[in-house]
């Protein structure tokens, strides 16, 4: 048993190791294999190796970084709202960053100050997640959880609509879509730059909340019998959760599910404690986005298909068995 | 003999002038049919042009549309307007159209434009409906001779809307190309019918000239972002390509008079070295 999360986790670097160079690999123009190879022997600075550093590469790093934050903030929310339902897209928080984001974007503040949209999207994380939290406090039912987290996503996304259709610029309102459903479609270098620090530091948070995360699986106060300082525990989940969710999403828009796939598949495997639970999640956060957004690239059509789309295929019917198995578990 | 004719001359006016009288007042509903009145109308004649063209992003006749009332292009503003001719896109705005032809207004619907032809005959047609016809002429003769052969060294080119739209054949772009003496590479895209070009395509096209939306739009939408890239910008600086000229994407987007400003900016940006 304690070997087995090390060859996990070893197996899904291997994976993640994969995904990565076929994501180099994969793109609109058709680049052979042999030709990008090519290219980065040659060092010089052909079309070849700009498609691979200034397109794919960045889509490639924000896929990993986001699905790693997603991945790590589902398990963590499942540890502080002691619910397994919990994930940053179903509890509202996803979709009060691109709000956040949203109105930093197009009031034109990023444009003069290019931080003010992670910012934004953080800003907009922080208070989703203290919302949820007052929203359910004292009601540990998945019921509450999640009728809380559609009014805030209905309500946030609403907003985000709004603030398009209002925009000055009248391409705006054709921007809904990337905004609900997300996309790392001609994202660049500076998009990585903007985001990437930001869910490392939440990520660094989170991974350093789990082991007492796993003492509030026990209850407030069992917790505190056992020296954890509770409110600042919830304190600093709250604030890695926003820092690994909001800039992602205000640089690739609400991405949904990863959060809660991702936990779910691999609790039967590493096990449910946090300490073991949040860095495999991370993994399998980046491993899941990475190989959505692939998919992404493959599906034949004109322009892309959105990456919250290929996520919500796979993770609503996934959200629906949790659901029914729950009730039977209830039952 | 001589009394005869000036009988028939005199008969033909009286009876042409009830039909040929221009109209004292009219409205347009539609951004291209308020290009055209506003070029060729006397501002007089001008009862009414749609809100958007007070916007310089949308229209190049801002100044003179902000001396005029506007409308929101509603049957309602109309009737309260009660213009003489209203001016009005075909296929657009149906409903509106068919609601004040009901109620006995005098609606020309005017058909978009995609070639040059069609933009000297919805100059003509305009201004045979407000009675202007020498100064839709002169208007449509210096259009006319916009046309010239293209010349053997003609440069790549290709038009780049926000969001890496490239207009088609159902609009004016492939035409002001044409006009500036550019080789359209949009077919060489996949997209001889318009549509959206993928970055990675762009990056790795050998086209001389992006001709691209000039920033007038207010505020700032994701759509900006694509032509601003910084692939397409080191695709520039690496290769010394892909040079862009910005173009006001309301000086060609209706086949008016403004049309000529388009191509002559496009000429002269391409002809500098």
């Amino acid at each position: 048993m304690s070997l087995r999360p090390a060859r996990i986790a070893l197996l899904q670097a291997g994976l993640l190791g994969i995904a990565f160079i076929a994501s180099l690999a994969i793109g609109a123009a058709d680049i052979p294999v042999r030709v990008l190879i090519a290219s980065f022997g040659s060092g010089a600075d052909t079309d070849v190796l700009l498609i691979l550093r200034e397109i794919r590469l960045p889509r490639t790093l924000l896929a990993l970084a986001i699905g790693a934050g997603l991945g790590a903030s589902g398990a963590a929310l499942q540890a502080l709202l002691r619910n397994p339902l919990a994930e940053p897209g179903l509890v509202g928080i996803s979709a009060t960053s691109a709000l956040g984001a949203v109105l930093a974007f197009y009031s034109g503040l990023s444009a003069r100050f290019a931080l003010a949209l992670p910012l934004g999207g953080l800003v907009g994380a922080l208070a989703g997640t203290l919302l949820i939290l007052r929203l359910t406090r004292g009601s540990a039912g998945s019921l509450t959880m999640i009728l809380a987290g559609v009014i805030l996503t209905t309500f946030a996304s609403a907003g985000t609509s709004l603030v398009l259709s209002l925009a000055p610029n009248p391409y705006a309102a054709y921007e809904i879509l990337f905004w609900l459903m997300g996309s790392l479609a001609d994202r660049s270098l500076d998009h990585v730059l903007l985001a990437v620090p930001f869910i490392a530091v939440g990520l660094t948070l989170l991974l350093r909340t789990a082991r007492e995360l796993e003492a509030l699986a026990l209850g407030d106060d069992t917790a505190r019998s056992l020296g954890v300082n509770v409110a600042r525990l919830r304190l600093r989940a709250i604030a890695g959760t926003a820092l690994a969710v909001g800039p992602g999403v205000a640089v690739a828009g609400f991405i949904g599910f990863v959060g809660l796939l991702v936990p779910h598949a691999l609790r039967p495997l590493v096990g449910a404690r946090p300490r073991l639970l949040l860095p495999q999640s991370a993994l399998g956060g980046a491993l899941l986005t990475l190989l959505a957004d692939i998919g992404c690239r493959l599906v034949p059509m004109v322009g892309e298909l959105k990456l919250g789309i290929v996520t919500a295929l796979l993770g609503a019917p996934f959200f629906l068995y949790l659901l029914t198995r729950e009730r039977r578990l209830q039952a | 003999m001589r009394a005869a004719v000036w009988l028939l001359v005199l008969a033909g006016a009286f009876t042409a002038a009830p039909t040929a009288a221009a109209p004292a007042r009219v409205a347009s509903i539609n951004l291209c049919t308020d290009a055209l009145l506003l070029e060729l109308a006397d501002p007089a004649q001008i009862a009414s042009v749609t809100r958007l063209s007070r916007d310089p992003a949308l229209s190049v006749h801002a100044a003179r549309a902000r001396k005029v009332p506007a409308n929101r292009g509603s049957a309602e503003e109309l009737i309260a307007l009660d213009p003489d001719l209203v001016l009005a896109g075909a296929g657009s705005a149906t409903a509106t159209v068919a609601l004040l032809r009901r109620l006995g207004y005098r609606v020309a619907a005017i058909e978009p434009a995609a070639t040059l032809p069609d933009v000297l005959r919805s100059v003509r047609e305009v201004g045979a409906l407000l009675g202007q016809e020498a100064r839709a002429a002169a208007l449509a003769g210096t259009l006319a001779a916009l046309t010239g052969p293209l010349s053997v060294t003609a440069l790549d080119a290709l038009i780049l809307q926000p969001g890496g739209y490239v207009p088609g054949p159902d609009t004016l772009g492939p035409t002001l190309l044409a006009l500036a003496g550019l080789r359209n590479r949009a077919p060489d895209l996949g997209l001889a019918a318009g549509g959206f070009a993928n970055l990675e395509s762009l990056v790795l096209m050998q086209a001389a000239v992006i001709v691209r939306s000039a920033d007038a739009m207010h505020g700032r939408a994701l759509a900006d972002d694509f032509i601003r890239h910084p692939a397409l910008r080191a695709a520039r600086l690496t290769h010394g390509k892909l040079r862009p000229v910005a173009v006001n994407d309301a000086a060609w987007a209706c086949g008016s008079g403004a049309l000529r400003a388009a191509v002559m900016t496009l000429r002269s940006a391409v002809s500098a070295p």
